[in-house]
């Protein structure tokens, strides 16, 4: 019973501080920026003034709402698989296959998003998402995959038992390649091509507006919080039959901020790539981690 | 002429001018032509229309000018005749060659030498479409009126009064096919454009095939108002206001070539005080360019930190002057505002905290992969396409020709002190950046130079006379390049007053330098020229509403927009 509670306060708490640490990101942005920054608030504070908006369904802003309310509700479901710090886990031996398909199916959805807009922006956006997302999405399977083989994961009923016995290199280096992909899948800076301003006008969000752009843009900072939420449960893994439930949940959630607040503080640091230098520095990227982690794997490192 | 003997001639000089008059006599004599002496470093070489495309290219291409501006004149009642003058400019000589040809009322057409010299594109169609001087042997269309202007009403000419207001001109629409119309718009509103102007990108994939431009949407009748409604007095404060930025480098170019004409000798500590507020602004408008390159770039930190750094040369300017931005200290014969010790202390302080801040910002700014790998090898101008466009500033240097007015056509106080022009010889978004960042130094360095030798004495000419048709030009090197000024003195008010910005003269180099890039490359492409668009429209304002030919991409944006 206390696990079911604390995974069902962990997707509470998320749908409710998501926009918060938006904020804190904005603020944090603002301080490394030497300028005061919006109020912690004010993504909430956006949303609600989004949803206050006049409803406008043209032809294409009905379809990209309905498939933005999918990609929320999407976006909750994932949250119940992450493990909310605990080894229980509500859909015990398929997670990690329905962890895949659920990130896979966000992503298609936000590209759908753009290519039912007749708009020539977020049309190229769109097909900028879905270059960098083929790429990453494979990265990012990749990834989850070797890091469950490195804490020798297995299922027993509804229980995760991790088999770690100790840190090791292969394990290191596929937390890297997941913490990557995940911020590389986030959509921050430099890999924000699909909206990157200058050149797209915002791509693949310049059609909408608000309830429509409301929800899309809430969906956006969900997303980011599983993808700060995957790279914080990597980390965590090897430690979670070591705490009790509350401990851990508490630790999990102050990770996956800690996690969040690196991400903001990367996107600051770098400028926007572009979509030619990011596909070809993620591929070489990738596979020679991938490479890393296999070898590290074969040889028991 | 050898080489040494230009190498160690005063620019600008008697002997420079000169020099020029001989070699001019030389190479033109088999012409009707006649070369006279206007003020200042300005020859006019007076030529028939039948030998303009003859002369054009002897001083073009044999003697190695640039076309700094082509100018049209209503002169109809001085000789009953519309006059054109090409402005050519002869760096190694700091002298410019005024090729004027006249064109009678009844047969108002000259032959064009936009092939001979494409940097004269389009001031030609300028002229005709602001005095109705048609231009022969070239493709035209409409460049600065807006489509429902009325063809026969040209607005420079004398007999139109300021003001004037015709009812629009119903035209029929043309409607594109989809072959025509594949374009991707940026503009008139955009993001990556922070004045309205109109860019359609031809694309393949993501790769810039094409592009076409139409601008001047921002016209406000300057030239116009200078020329019937202000007094030489009043026209400094319009000036300023041509642009926000660079604006008193507008204020200067006007005021030296009112001096110029009226042969005015402005007080040493005027040049000193003006050229050092020059330098100012120079220092203001890089530090904004360079932010403005790396929000384009998505590295808003150093969007950000450019711009505190520059809130500091902000307030040094209102210390000095009164004011943040359009300084307004600018007056014929000299300046409003002397400057004491304290002043000379405070502005050595903040460039001192300046010259510390940029050079952080520039070694972290130019070490974030992102912002470097996006401009090497991007928007590459050559050096003959450089050469050939005639253009000006940064982007010339950028593109390996060493051209600076300030070197090249000395003024003020910049004889007095030394620098280094910064040139590069790769033409890419990167050596654009790299120019604009060594002149912030140079400017730093021209100021403390400057303050050190402040002569003392006087500020400004109080008495002075303005004799009528006398022919002037001045040049100021604004921070996007070099700005022109040409002027024709009347009576209490210019007769003919002409602005030329550094932009008008970049922007048709974007065309080559946008080709064969890709699109996400486009806004910094654009930006690296430091395009600015209030320069360059000068006319009037038009609201369009029934009629107008428009492209189809603008009518997708419109219908798109309203579409419930």
């Amino acid at each position: 019973m206390l696990y079911v509670s604390l995974q069902i306060a962990f997707v509470i708490l998320t749908t409710l501080i998501v926009p918060i640490l938006d904020g804190i990101e904005r603020k944090i942005k603002a301080k490394l920026h030497s300028r005061i920054g919006p109020p912690i608030l004010q993504t909430w504070y956006d949303i609600r003034k989004l949803f206050a908006k006049e409803l406008v369904l043209t032809r294409t802003a009905f379809p990209i709402l309905l498939v933005s309310l999918v990609m929320v509700g999407l976006c909750i479901l994932t949250l119940l698989v992450i493990p909310a710090g605990s080894s229980w886990t509500f859909f015990s031996s398929i997670s990690l296959p329905l962890l895949i398909v659920l990130i896979a199916s966000i992503h298609s959805l936000i590209i759908i998003t753009s290519i039912v807009s007749d708009n020539l922006y977020a049309i190229i956006g769109g097909f900028r998402e879905l270059t960098i997302g083929i790429i990453n999405e494979i990265a990012l399977i990749i990834a989850l995959v070797l890091t469950l083989i490195n804490v020798g994961l297995g299922y027993s009923g509804s229980q995760i038992i991790t088999g770690i016995t100790g840190i090791k290199v292969s394990y290191i280096s596929a937390v890297i390649l997941l913490a990557i992909s995940s911020y590389v899948a986030s959509g921050r800076i430099p890999f924000d091509l699909g909206e990157a301003e200058p050149e797209l006008a915002s791509g693949v969000l310049i059609e909408l507006s608000g309830p429509v752009l409301g929800t899309v843009l809430y969906s956006i900072i969900l997303k980011r919080f599983i993808f700060a939420s995957i790279t914080a449960l990597a980390l965590f893994l090897p430690f979670m039959r070591l705490l009790n439930p509350l401990l851990a949940f508490i630790l999990f959630i102050l990770l996956i901020i800690a996690v969040w607040i690196v991400h903001a503080v990367t996107a600051v640091l770098l400028g926007r790539s572009r979509v030619d230098i990011a596909t070809r520095t993620l591929i070489c990227v990738y596979i020679a981690l991938i490479f890393l982690s296999t070898i590290f794997i074969g040889v028991g490192l | 002429m050898k080489n040494n003997d230009v190498k160690t001639l005063a620019k600008g000089s008697d002997k420079a001018v000169d020099m020029v008059l001989k070699l001019l006599k030389e190479k033109l004599s088999k012409y009707n032509v006649r070369i006279s002496r206007a003020v200042a470093n300005n020859l006019i070489v007076d030529v028939s229309r039948r030998h303009l495309r003859d002369v054009a290219k002897i001083v073009h291409n044999e003697l190695g000018a640039y076309v700094r501006t082509c100018v049209g004149c209503d002169e109809r009642n001085k000789n009953g005749c519309f006059a054109v003058y090409y402005i050519f400019g002869l760096d190694d000589y700091g002298v410019n060659v005024i090729v004027r040809t006249l064109a009678p009322a009844n047969d108002v057409k000259v032959p064009s030498i936009a092939d001979i010299a494409p940097g004269a594109d389009w001031c030609e169609l300028e002229f005709r479409d602001l005095l109705g001087i048609d231009v022969t042997g070239r493709p035209v269309y409409r460049l600065i009126l807006p489509e429902d202007w009325p063809d026969d009403l040209h607005p420079l000419r004398k007999d139109v009064p300021y003001g004037v207001r015709p009812p629009p001109v119903k035209r029929e629409g043309v409607t594109l096919t989809e072959l025509e119309s594949p374009g991707i718009p940026v503009g008139p509103y955009h993001p990556a454009l922070h004045e309205p102007e109109y860019f359609e990108l031809y694309v393949e994939g993501e790769t810039i095939i094409d592009v076409r431009y139409r601008g001047f949407h921002i016209h406000r009748g300057i030239e116009k108002l200078g020329e019937s409604k202000l007094t030489y007095k009043q026209i400094p404060f319009i000036a300023e206001r041509i642009c926000g930025i660079c604006g008193f480098c507008h204020s200067t170019c006007y005021v030296m070539a009112v001096e110029k004409a009226a042969k005015i000798e402005v007080p040493e500590r005027a040049e000193f005080i003006r050229a050092m507020v020059l330098e100012i602004e120079r220092i203001h408008s890089h530090l904004l360019w360079l932010g403005v390159a790396c929000h384009l770039l998505g590295y808003d930190a150093g969007f950000m930190h450019t711009w505190r750094i520059r809130e500091a040369i902000m307030k040094l300017a209102e210390y000095l002057t009164g004011s943040r931005k359009t300084y307004g200290i600018n007056i014929i014969g000299g300046v409003r505002k002397d400057i004491n010790k304290e002043k000379i202390q405070n502005v050595l302080r903040t460039l001192n905290y300046i010259e510390r801040e940029v050079k952080e910002l520039i070694d972290v700014m130019l070490s974030v992969p992102e912002v470097k790998r996006r401009l090497t090898g991007t928007g590459i101008l050559t050096k003959g396409e450089a050469r050939k466009l005639s253009v000006v500033g940064p982007v010339a240097r950028a593109s390996g020709l060493n051209r600076d007015v300030r070197k090249d056509y000395p003024y003020l106080a910049y004889k007095y002190v030394s620098f280094k022009v910064p040139v590069y010889t790769e033409g890419d978004n990167l050596s654009r950046t790299l120019v604009r960042v060594e002149e912030i130094f140079e400017s730093i360095s021209i100021i403390r130079q400057l303050l050190d030798r402040l002569p003392g004495g006087d500020i400004k000419v109080e008495k002075y006379e303005i004799e009528s048709d006398k022919v002037s030009t001045a040049a100021v090197e604004a921070p996007r390049g070099e700005d022109i000024h040409f002027l024709i003195t009347g009576k209490g008010r210019p007769y003919r007053w002409k602005v030329r910005a550094p932009t008008y003269q970049n922007i048709p180099a974007l065309r080559p330098m946008l080709r064969e890039q890709l699109l996400a490359d486009a806004p910094i492409t654009i930006a690296s020229i430091d395009p600015c668009f209030s320069c360059t429209d000068r006319v009037i304002i038009i609201e369009i509403r029934n009629g107008k030919i428009v492209n189809a991409k603008r009518i997708n944006i419109v219908r798109l927009s309203r579409k419930r």
